[in-house]
């Protein structure tokens, strides 16, 4: 029997990457620290940029996966230790039920990432007024049925905590723009009385149906986007002023909202490091974990038989999650024949 | 909140080296006349030098000065402060940023200091980059709890906005005791002091002074303080507080401007945030200087007539 791999995080690349490998005659062992599986992919409502059931695709990958004979899911587990080398690591789980000790031939570590609370952004008034909110918090809005309702204006503010090298991180999140133009068109679908106003510094929406999404939320849906950081949000009475520039223009605007959302940046899962630290691999100097080659190695971590799939690497989209995930099961079951 | 464990580096000193400003000394002579008041009254001498100059700050940002020729001004004006190994505490926003970024600049770029300290030597000066430079709102926080033990005349039914300034907003990256986009250690000796705080819209918006702006495109300059007036209008408070000579007499003598352009009616008194220390600590109506007002006058006799003279 083929020796096991084991799975750090039940998010879209995890569930892919064991997947995979049961598929391929191998047995996987997925731990996911939270109680479902799922990670950020089944927080959101729809996916982009087309507008498909995020919940319903999530639910069925993850049934997929709960029926394959060569994986077991262990809720609530987390990595307590790791020793050894490629081909026969020793780990030791903490689990519910009690610290639990395996055998596998490789790890593939699948942490996922997490939405930066934009808390040192007070000039946005994040935690001051409950009329801002970030994206997350915005797509949980959707999903409870909380929009705002009748003529209200919605501000969507890029960049918050990306590309700032003062306060935030200096990379780009990349699925911002798209996932901003998302919920500007969830709001006018919900609520076609509602205004929205996207703030961009630039769009970044590479690829195929990516350009053509953002078109469809400024020429079909309205969207009015208007090009400038912005500078502050201001509590004024039961409204909110959003202070920008229009740098396409040169002139100052201002924008009466009763919403404002945050695209907050992409940052590494919490606890990386240390994470890192029990497995011996490197991280970059953000905390994501660091590839050995970014271009044709992109799965392989910086010790031999610990592979990496996912937006723990680098912020990335479902699309190349998933890839990610494909890649790390193929390069684990060399290992485990 | 203001930053508590940066607050805490503030040393509680017995002597400090009180830096005169240019446009406090010449327009609104109570703030230097209570800073120095108030400070000693909390225990700590105020050291003055004949020797000091203006920070530099204006002549640079008006582009009448290159930064190279205002540093040396800068590290000669330190250095008067660190012959008597004291740090320095200043009542403008202007001189706090200036002589905090210069600084730092210096602080961290040996060429730059090794040139500078070659001009200071002719003067037989140095610079070494030894001390500190407070603003005195900052130190007044430092003391609150002095502060509050001292209070003579509380202020009692005082409705009190504040205006912090850009150079301390914006400049407060390496400096500031507080969330430099949004400080309220000012709120907070206001209500220590007896005082209520009043919000409005436009509390972080720059007076409208915008460094030259008030000489060089002064339309613009109106037009900005304007719509800082208007919000203050709509809160009503007795008094505006603000920590820079510079907002004072922007705010303070545009309404007079505003109300004779356009048949405006503004009429609210501005202090400087030592000035309102130093009515609560007791100082002599006299040393606040009040005559130097403009706007506001009759307001600022109720308070008087409130917080008893």
């Amino acid at each position: 029997m083929a020796k096991k791999t084991l799975i750090i995080g039940g998010g879209i690349a995890g569930i892919t990457a064991a997947q995979k490998i049961a598929q391929n005659g191998g047995t996987a062992l997925l731990i996911e620290k939270e109680g479902h599986l799922g990670g950020n992919f089944a927080k959101l409502t729809y996916t982009f940029p087309v507008l498909a059931d995020a919940k319903g695709i999530v639910t069925r990958e993850i049934k997929t996966a709960e029926e394959l004979a060569g994986i077991e899911i262990l809720p609530r587990t987390t990595l307590e230790s790791c020793r050894g080398e490629a081909g026969n690591f020793t780990v030791e789980l903490g689990t519910p039920s009690g610290r639990r000790t395996e055998q596998v031939a490789a790890i593939v570590v699948a942490a996922g990432f997490h939405y930066m609370e934009p808390t040192a952004y007070t000039e946005y008034a994040y935690g001051r007024s409950a009329k801002v909110v970030t994206s997350l918090e915005f797509e949980k809005m959707a999903a409870e049925g909380r929009l705002p309702q009748g003529p209200a204006r919605v501000v969507f503010v890029h960049c918050v905590g990306s590309r700032d090298k003062a306060k935030g991180y200096r990379y780009c999140s990349k699925i911002c723009c798209s996932y901003s133009a998302k919920h500007a068109i969830m709001l006018k679908q919900a609520n076609p009385e509602a205004k929205a106003y996207v703030f961009y510094i630039d769009i970044r929406a590479l690829g195929k149906g990516y350009e053509e999404f953002i078109r469809e939320a400024m020429e079909k849906y309205n969207v009015r986007y208007i090009r400038g950081r912005v500078a502050k949000v201001i509590e004024s009475g039961d409204k909110l002023l959003v202070r920008a520039e229009d740098s396409l223009i040169g002139n100052p605007v201002e924008v009466e909202a009763d919403l404002v959302v945050l695209a907050s940046a992409m940052e590494p899962p919490q606890g990386s490091r240390a994470l890192a630290g029990i497995l011996g691999i490197a991280t970059d100097e953000y905390g994501f974990f660091r590839e050995a080659e970014a271009n044709v190695r992109p799965c392989h971590s910086s010790k031999e038989g610990i592979f990496l799939a996912g937006s723990c690497t680098q912020p990335m989209e479902i699309a190349a999650a998933v890839a990610m995930g494909g890649l790390a099961a193929s390069e684990a079951l060399i290992l485990s024949r | 909140m203001p930053r508590l464990d940066k607050v805490a580096q503030i040393p509680k000193p017995e002597q400090i080296f009180f830096f005169k400003s240019c446009v406090a000394s010449n327009k609104y002579p109570g703030i230097e006349a209570c800073g120095t008041e108030s400070l000693r009254l909390l225990g700590v001498e105020p050291v003055e030098s004949e020797e000091q100059t203006c920070c530099g700050g204006f002549v640079t940002f008006a582009n009448v000065a290159a930064p190279t020729a205002s540093m040396p001004a800068v590290a000669r004006n330190l250095s008067l402060a660190e012959e008597k190994n004291l740090d320095t505490c200043v009542v403008c926003n202007g001189c706090w940023t200036f002589l905090n970024e210069f600084g730092h600049f210096m602080n961290h770029n040996e060429e730059v200091k090794a040139s500078v300290n070659m001009m200071l030597n002719m003067m037989g000066r140095s610079y070494e980059g030894s001390g500190q430079v407070f603003h005195i709102a900052e130190l007044f926080y430092r003391l609150k709890d002095d502060i509050a033990k001292k209070v003579k005349r509380p202020l009692a039914g005082v409705r009190a906005a504040t205006h912090y300034g850009c150079h301390y907003l914006g400049g407060g990256k390496y400096s500031a005791i507080d969330d430099a986009q949004m400080p309220s250690y000012m709120e907070e000796l206001i209500e220590l002091m007896g005082g209520t705080v009043v919000p409005y819209t436009a509390n972080r918006e720059c007076c409208g002074t915008g460094f030259t702006q008030i000489i060089n495109g002064k339309d613009l300059s109106l037009e900005h303080t304007q719509r800082k007036l208007d919000s203050v209008r709509e809160a009503d408070p007795d008094l505006l507080i603000v920590q820079c000579p510079y907002c004072h007499s922007q705010l303070d003598r545009v309404q007079q401007q505003l109300n004779f352009r356009q048949g405006t009616d503004y009429q609210t008194p501005v202090l400087h945030i030592a000035q309102l220390v130093g009515m609560a600590l007791g100082v002599p109506e006299g040393k606040l200087a009040f005559a130097a007002h403009i706007s506001g006058r009759k307001r600022l006799e109720e308070v008087w007539d409130r917080v008893g003279r």
